[in-house]
């Protein structure tokens, strides 16, 4: 009866919400999970909430919060901020990763998504999509690779910590019991 | 008879296998050997000869006989499936080659250690700082060497520094 009913919900999912359920399912996502490099927080569909490590610094927290917007999922792009558990916003400018030179650029305040080539709604600036294909997302590259993407960012010898309040990795209570895969 | 004699416990694996690049994950019985799961995964995939299992970058072979749940590391780390025998991998770099023999289930992150180190390019900046291409795809640094070989012995890859986008 409840397989029954999984599978009813399925045929009246949108495309995109199915697409995105069946890569978060999927074994490449389970090992980045089991390696500790990320972990599904929430899904609200359209919006994701992961987790996603962050390499050991002297003053850095061992994970951020990472806010996916996946409309139109996998033909579209995500678009996507770090976030603030809490307070459910953008991660103010203190408390955003660090680098060499202030803010890491890939996190930077620029619009409202990632400062990179695999967001949807950064993709276009700069002329990226010729000189950084790798980093673009395509449609046959699922959500392990934003979260490759952004874990190699956070996990890179770049990034030198972040002056993050634990209680912007706490999600409401009601994010909480919405994540089911 | 005991109930709880009959119940049959089960452990999850996860693994790749020399050729195919996709990961794949099982649950086998807990008390299956290493030769036991050799044999169900050469068959399943056309391996041929003497196969070998590996815990992901380690030096050597599991033995077969163990039980492969008492081969599953505390820290996860996915099990490769490979046709006995090294791969041969050249790693260009600027116009220069350097050459080297690994294991089937080393990590394309190995590679790109060994590469910079002192026995590769002797480079400045860490792995991090380095990706691999085979080919035009940038390959992942956890890819095990065996799934991009395509059954093959030889590896050909590029090291290229990561160029990051401008502000």
């Amino acid at each position: 009866m409840a397989r029954l009913q999984d599978q009813t919900a399925r045929l009246e999912m949108r495309p995109d919400e199915r697409a995105l359920r069946d890569d978060l399912a999927s074994v490449e996502f389970f090992i980045g999970e089991r390696r500790g490099k990320w972990s599904l927080a929430r899904l609200d569909f359209p919006y994701a909430m992961f987790y996603v490590a962050a390499a050991g610094r002297p003053s850095g927290p061992a994970r951020f919060l990472l806010r996916s917007e996946c409309s139109g999922y996998r033909q579209q792009a995500p678009t996507s901020q770090l976030w603030h558990g809490k307070y459910d916003r953008p991660l103010a400018a203190e408390h955003l990763p660090r680098g060499p030179n202030g803010v890491l650029i890939d996190f930077q305040l620029w619009g409202n998504c990632l400062y990179h080539p695999v967001d949807r709604l950064a993709v276009d600036h700069n002329n990226w999509r010729q000189t950084h294909p790798d980093k673009v997302w395509q449609p046959e590259k699922g959500i392990v690779f934003l979260m490759e993407t952004v874990h190699e960012i956070l996990d890179g010898s770049d990034y030198l910590g972040a002056n993050l309040p634990p209680e912007a990795l706490e999600l409401q209570p009601e994010h909480v019991e919405a994540h089911s895969a | 008879m005991d109930d709880l004699s009959e119940k049959i416990e089960f452990v999850d694996v996860v693994y790749a296998v020399e050729g195919q690049r996709k990961v794949l994950q099982t649950n086998l019985k807990h008390t299956a050997t290493v030769r036991e799961f050799a044999v169900v995964v050469a068959t399943q995939y056309g391996l041929a000869g003497e196969i070998d299992v590996f815990v992901e970058d380690a030096d050597g072979p599991l033995d077969q006989e163990q039980v492969l749940a008492t081969c599953l590391t505390a820290k996860f780390k996915p099990l490769h499936v490979a046709t006995r025998g090294h791969i041969r991998v050249t790693v260009e770099y600027n116009g220069q080659k350097i050459e080297d023999s690994f294991r089937s289930g080393a990590t394309v992150r190995a590679v790109i250690s060994w590469a910079i180190g002192l026995r590769g390019f002797n480079l400045d900046g860490g792995p991090g700082d380095f990706q691999i291409k085979s080919g035009q795809e940038v390959v992942p640094a956890d890819v095990h060497l065996g799934q991009l070989a395509h059954g093959s012995k030889e590896l050909v890859l590029w090291l290229v520094f990561k160029i990051k986008q401008q502000g």
